[in-house]
């Protein structure tokens, strides 16, 4: 347990964040999108974070005590959001189907913009906690300038 | 000599930067799960250990008749404390059961930090005291 682990949990965080972010953007650009590879309307994509209990060898011998106590977290996947389309009706749009009607992705733009700010305020958290390491680790090396 | 007079005090400032870095890396872990579903925001708590490790034990009724006996209340030395970690779920638990009030673990970590802090400093002014003693006291 040293200074590093701090900062690797911090850092997984970060990461996880980022892909999430990069997820919102995805969404958010793809909000108009009728068609996409699979066919049919760009479907809304979600994260799922999970935590994981540090795994380095060494350290998972001598340091079984706090295992349970540091948990860095990473995207264990990116689903499609099950939710159906939204239609709308646009009789002259090239994909509107028998009736006029055009199928849109389910994307919610205030609901992403909300997620966006939530990923972006989790992320300074974990910078902070990031600057904190190194501030102790700073103080550390400086005890012994006498 | 110099063992006697420093060692105690050193000895618990070590073991305060070790144990409040440990903590550091349990609150991290809580920030970095802020919205992980499921997680449990945990905590690391010394704070009562140390403190029976440094308090003198109190005045037993029962005598050793020999040094070499075992002590008739065993305490746990300095270096020995260890810290516990205990769950600390947040009252307000979401849908999705995650547990961590970010708020409260930013205010720990930076107490934690400030206190790791306080604690680095005291141990520089005890090394600078002890060189101080050694080259100038002859003078």
């Amino acid at each position: 347990m040293d200074m590093m682990s701090g900062l690797q949990v911090s850092f997984s965080a970060l990461n996880a964040q980022r892909t999430r972010m990069n997820v919102v953007a995805s969404n958010l650009a793809n909000a108009q999108s009728t068609r996409t590879p699979e066919g049919g309307p760009y479907k809304r994509q979600e994260v799922i974070f999970a935590a994981q209990p540090q795994r380095s060898p060494f350290e998972a011998l001598l340091n079984d005590r706090l295992r349970d106590g540091v948990n860095e977290v990473h995207v264990q996947d990116i689903v499609s959001d099950p939710n159906g389309v939204r239609l709308e009706y646009e009789p002259d749009h090239p994909d509107a189907n028998a009736q006029g009607y055009v199928a849109y992705p389910n994307v919610n733009v205030m609901r992403e913009m909300v997620d966006l700010i939530s990923a972006s305020r989790a992320y300074e958290a974990n910078v902070t906690a990031i600057n904190s390491a190194k501030d102790m680790a700073l103080r550390a090396l400086q005890i012994g300038r006498v | 000599m110099i063992r006697d007079c420093f060692s105690s005090t050193l000895d618990v400032l070590h073991k305060t930067l070790e144990l409040r870095q440990q903590r550091h890396t349990v609150l991290a872990s809580n920030i970095a799960n802020a919205e992980t579903p499921g997680f449990i925001a945990k905590d690391l708590r010394f704070e009562a250990a140390l403190r029976a490790a440094t308090t003198p034990p109190a005045p037993s009724p029962l005598w050793r008749t020999h040094p070499e006996h075992l002590p008739v209340v065993p305490q746990t030395t300095i270096r020995d404390v260890q810290g516990t970690l205990v769950a600390t779920p947040s009252d307000d638990i979401g849908r999705d059961l995650n547990t961590v009030s970010i708020d409260r673990e930013m205010a720990k970590l930076t107490t934690n930090t400030f206190h790791y802090n306080a604690s680095a400093e005291i141990l520089s002014r005890t090394l600078e005291q002890l060189k101080r003693t050694v080259s100038e006291s002859g003078q």
